[in-house]
């Protein structure tokens, strides 16, 4: 049904989240480095994007997110501006990191562990996109 | 060896607040001569007495009086303008000047009368004069001293005069006189004249070597202070190259220090020389110099263009270096450098400096090690950290890819497995979730043992938010076996100060054990406030822990025997991490049991505001 993203250096990783998401319809793209990653953006226009945060340096998906959710007018990626963002880590215990649309906070919408039940993701997944489908703010 | 400053004396020789140390020296040189004043009225008046009517020589006695009268008349004006002075405080130095002046020429005034008064020329006051001429000498800068020192033969000169025409009375001590003998004037005033001088010499010698050494301690403390009120190294060894430089009135100063092969010697700091003067790195069997001073752990004078054992002496004379003061620097461990001092044209170093140069050289050793010191244990801490941060992600990513291409299999999204299969997978996937239990515990422990700092900024916790929080994520396991999971908080807002995941780990790890060790029945999760603490208690009505489990409870890996017959794997470390959160808190634990009856846990944290004593532990009652 939708054009999923994945940015992730883990081939495991990205193959646990491969299989699922195909059995339920989904395209499923992946890249597996941050640059990689842009790139892919601007080529097939995903509809979300699943977002590792520890790629080849400890924050690379930060600076994707932050990248990917630029504010200035004449971004590469304004197009993409408003494609929602799962952030996964491997990280334990929420490190009270906020997320939201607002320039202080985290640009994803939503951040979860990657040892979560598969369901409990494909769901996160699903609401994300359901969200997006209303008219994107500017 | 070096010359410890203690505190109590330093306020004496401190530049640091007002003027120069001078400045303060003359104003309490000022107060010890109007005490002297005192006694040298005292001294007139008696010794007028006693030449008056012991002596029976002819002394103009009320004239006398009258000037020992008249001295402690001014002294008294002194006084009170010594008191006035001191609240003007070392801000009019002028004045201070001003005020020693008129104190000496009024002493000298009435030593002219004085001497006038008992004889004049054959006076033997004459003497006291050398007094006033040391004190003055003492207490008046150098710069006209000489001619002020003339004044004290010219006016004995004037007097002898003036007494031999007659225009002013003689009283005659000696028989028979010899006032009006010119060859016996003249005789006394070139002995007084020679003694003036060579009195004049020998007091601002003193004077000067005090001064000199007043300002070198003065110098030192202030080396002392700066280099020491800071740890960062680049700073300490910055202000010691400037400090030499002052403090010996020369033109720069350059600190190298030894490199770990201890076979060269870097620049490190630099002060008053440009930075090409001071090449960055020295081959020690290159520098005789350097050499021979920390071989022979001495200060070294060196000419700088003449010295055969400068290697470019054209660097020198460009830079405008004549003269080189070469001191080691000698620590604990032995020799970590050397401190040069650079003297311009026409600067000569002394032997005072070169012991002056050793001083600070050793001071300087001090500080420099400690922030040597310093930067390492600040080093160890970050390595530690990131040693810390890098095993916690290596570790997990593998353990939790594991389960996740597991779960895939179990979850028939390839298709589905013989019951056989799943099985075996299901039994590998749950050994992997233990694993990953784990690896998080251990890192929780290792972060706690390493005494990290809490992973969060310390913010106001609310407990009231994670007793529910945690109690919300409880909520199903707890229901799925039956039990009835309770929260108790009382009014109020209880909070501490902390991060909020590791409260939340604390109550999680007691929550946790009491589902899983309760086969039925309910757990209870109360909140409340004790005097300054906040007390979370997790009670149960499970299993509960043999007696003779108690006193282990804590331990890493422990598990109390009847604990392994309900739960197959457990880590052992739930608790140990609990205590070291608390600990690490401030606050205690306790626990209550007994077997077959159920467990209650209960934890008291200082309350925000509130600093409980240092010793947490852990209590074991039941």
């Amino acid at each position: 049904m939708a054009k999923i993203l994945m940015m992730d250096d883990d081939s495991d990783c990205v193959t646990s989240m491969r299989i699922p998401l195909e059995s339920r319809g989904h395209e499923f793209f992946a890249a597996f480095s941050g640059e990689e990653g842009l790139a892919l953006v601007k080529q097939i226009g995903p509809d979300l994007i699943l977002l590792d945060v520890m790629m080849d340096t400890r924050t690379e998906g930060f600076h994707v997110s932050l990248r990917l959710r630029d504010r200035s007018p004449d971004s590469e990626f304004a197009a993409w501006r408003s494609v929602p963002i799962l952030m996964l880590t491997s990280i334990h215990q929420t490190t009270r990191l906020r997320f939201g649309p607002d320039e202080d906070y985290l640009p994803v919408d939503a951040l979860l562990e990657k040892s979560v039940p598969f369901d409990v993701i494909l769901r996160k997944i699903e609401e994300l996109l359901k969200g997006s489908e209303r008219p994107a703010h500017a | 060896m070096s010359p410890r400053m203690n505190a109590a004396r330093a306020p004496r020789v401190t530049p640091a607040v007002t003027g120069s140390p001078t400045e303060q020296e003359l104003i309490n040189s000022l107060g010890w001569l109007i005490r002297m004043r005192w006694c040298a009225a005292a001294a007139v008046l008696v010794g007028t007495a006693i030449t008056a009517h012991v002596v029976h020589l002819p002394v103009p006695e009320r004239s006398a009086y009258l000037v020992g009268v008249a001295i402690i008349a001014y002294n008294v004006l002194f006084q009170l303008a010594l008191g006035r002075l001191d609240l003007l405080g070392p801000r009019v130095p002028l004045a201070c000047q001003r005020f020693a002046r008129v104190q000496i020429a009024l002493d000298w005034l009435a030593m002219a009368v004085l001497i006038a008064l008992t004889g004049g020329i054959e006076s033997p006051a004459i003497v006291f004069f050398l007094f006033h001429i040391a004190i003055a000498s003492l207490l008046l800068p150098h710069d006209r001293e000489f001619l002020q020192v003339a004044l004290a033969p010219i006016l004995v000169a004037g007097i002898a005069w003036l007494e031999a025409r007659g225009i002013l009375h003689h009283t005659s001590l000696v028989d028979p006189p010899r006032y009006n003998n010119p060859l016996y004037v003249a005789e006394v005033l070139v002995v007084f004249t020679c003694a003036s001088y060579v009195m004049a010499y020998l007091a601002m010698s003193i004077s000067r070597r005090l001064r000199r050494r007043e300002a070198e301690l003065a110098g030192l403390y202030e080396s002392v202070r700066a280099t020491t009120s800071t740890l960062e190294l680049s700073a300490v060894l910055d202000r010691l190259a400037k400090a030499t430089a002052r403090v010996l009135g020369c033109r720069g100063a350059a600190i190298r220090l030894l490199d770990s092969t201890g076979r060269q010697l870097v620049a490190a700091a630099s002060h008053g020389v440009s930075e090409e003067f001071v090449s960055a790195v020295l081959e020690l069997s290159r520098s005789s110099i350097d050499r021979e001073a920390l071989l022979e752990n001495k200060a070294l004078f060196i000419d700088a263009l003449a010295d055969p054992r400068i290697v470019y002496p054209e660097a020198n004379r460009r830079e405008g270096i004549r003269t080189v003061l070469v001191a080691p620097l000698v620590g604990k461990t032995g020799s970590i450098g050397v401190l040069r001092a650079y003297g311009g044209e026409g600067h000569q170093f002394t032997r005072d400096d070169a012991n002056f140069l050793l001083a600070v050289a050793a001071q300087g050793v001090i500080a420099i090690e400690n922030a040597q010191a310093y930067e390492m244990l600040a080093r160890l801490d970050r390595d530690k950290s990131q040693f810390i941060r890098t095993v916690t992600h290596e570790l997990r990513s593998p353990v939790q890819v594991s389960q996740k291409l597991l779960a895939l299999l179990e979850e028939g999204y390839v298709g589905q497995l013989t019951p056989e299969q799943g099985e075996l997978v299901t039994r590998a996937r749950r050994r992997i979730e233990f694993l990953q239990t784990l690896v998080d515990d251990l890192l929780d422990l290792a972060a706690g043992k390493a005494g990290l700092q809490p992973r969060g900024e310390r913010q106001e916790v609310d407990l009231q938010v994670v007793v529910h929080d945690v109690c919300a994520r409880f909520a199903a396991a707890a229901h799925s076996k039956g039990l009835q999971l309770r929260v108790e908080a009382a009014e109020g807002g209880v909070a501490v100060v902390g991060d909020a995941g590791d409260i939340d780990r604390m109550l999680n790890n007691l929550v946790a054990n009491a589902i899983r060790y309760t086969p039925q029945g309910n757990v209870v999760v109360r909140l409340a406030r004790e005097d300054h603490l906040a007390r979370m208690t997790v009670t149960d009505t499970g299993i509960g822990i043999p007696a003779d489990a108690l006193p282990h409870l804590f331990e890493e890996f422990f598990r109390a025997p009847n604990a392994k017959a309900v739960a197959e794997h457990g880590t052992g470390l739930g608790l140990a991490i609990v205590k070291g959160l608390v600990e690490r808190y401030g606050g205690t634990i306790a626990v209550d049991s007994e077997q077959g009856r159920g467990t209650t846990f209960v934890v008291r944290l200082p309350i925000s505001g509130a600093t409980a004593n240092a010793a947490g532990g852990a209590a074991v009652t039941g």
